[in-house]
């Protein structure tokens, strides 16, 4: 067989088989024969070397089915699929509204540790006490906002995940045959590291400010409930 | 050798030969005829299914004195595809070499 009977044949048969995009496949296989040529085959022997265009050409049709015959089945697992979709979303908006608490929490925080720290008063917001203690309790909030930024974190990233797994179990429901992700947040290791570095160190510097803001107000207060001594939550 | 096992495992060795480097589709025929003993007309098919899987992506690269050749290349799907098939295919067939091997 020839070059042009091969590629004749081929896109007849896979013309015949309903395979799209058959001029393209055509191509593909005319380039075949170009590259053979260039390393010295005949026209006939490369012919026969690719297996008969009928072959070839059921092989395409193969690569393109993807299970016509499971329809029924397939639009009650779409329906199915959608209902838990409403459920599964509703959780996810919740999960993204928490996260974002998380980081609303961390910038407040964050903030009252500036103000306390700078001596920023802003409308009263601030109980008053002497400035060694406002300093402590500063650096203690702006650890705790720390902590409330690597917690959120390590929500949005959980919910990406979340939400990336899900759907590609759905395409795998449907038919796909890729492998499922895990459902818990995928930091590269470099990012794991530094997440838990930070997060350890905004533990303990938060720790020790609180405990030694407390004692510093406790000791000038002459009190452990130096609230009371400062005339705090009076109005 | 039976042609049905091969139809199984010769996806997986297009997407090794992918995960090597980005290939065109002549480089791979070429590649897997010499080694395995298939037809030279059954990868492209196979190429098309990875690609309509959305597991390869091609695109077109200029070649002097000729036509632009279509190279091949792993999607990220492709990539944990194959990383995930290749682990599952050792196993087994090292599941099946002992049985073999132990009768």
């Amino acid at each position: 067989m020839t070059k042009t009977e091969y590629l004749e044949q081929l896109k007849g048969e896979l013309l015949k088989n309903n395979v799209p995009d058959a001029d393209e496949i055509v191509l593909e296989y005319e380039q075949h024969f170009a590259f053979k040529l260039a390393d010295g085959f005949s026209e006939e022997e490369i012919a026969a070397k690719l297996g008969t265009p009928g072959e070839i050409a059921a092989q395409f049709q193969g690569a393109e089915k993807t299970g016509k015959k499971k329809r029924g089945i397939k639009a009650v697992l779409i329906t199915g699929l959608t209902l838990l979709g409403v459920i599964e979303g509703a959780a996810y908006i919740a999960f993204f509204a928490f996260a974002v608490v998380l980081f609303a929490a961390a910038v407040t925080s964050a903030a009252a540790g500036v103000m306390l720290m700078a001596r920023l008063n802003i409308a009263g917001l601030l109980p008053s006490m002497p400035y060694a203690g406002a300093l402590l309790l500063g650096v203690c909030m702006i650890a705790l906002g720390v902590l409330f930024c690597v917690a959120g974190v390590y929500s949005f990233s959980s919910l990406r995940q979340l939400v990336r797994a899900s759907l590609r179990w759905r395409k795998n429901a449907l038919g796909g045959a890729l492998p499922n992700l895990p459902s818990s947040p995928q930091f590269s290791p470099k990012t794991r590291r530094t997440l838990r570095t930070v997060l350890l160190f905004a533990t303990v510097v938060f720790g020790v400010a609180f405990i030694a803001g407390f004692a510093v107000l406790a000791i000038q207060a002459g009190s452990f409930g130096f609230w009371h001594v400062f005339g705090w939550f009076v109005r | 050798m039976n042609t049905q096992y091969k139809k199984g495992v010769l996806e997986l060795c297009v997407l090794s030969l992918l995960h090597e480097k980005d290939r065109y589709g002549y480089e791979i025929s070429e590649t897997l005829a010499k080694q395995i003993d298939i037809a030279d007309g059954t990868v492209y098919p196979i190429l098309r299914k990875l690609k309509s899987d959305g597991l390869v992506t091609t695109y077109l690269s200029e070649t002097s004195g000729g036509p632009p050749r279509k190279y091949y290349s792993l999607t990220n799907l492709g990539r944990e595809a194959f990383v995930s098939d290749r682990t599952e295919y050792l196993k087994f067939a090292k599941t099946i070499e002992s049985i073999l091997e132990g009768n």
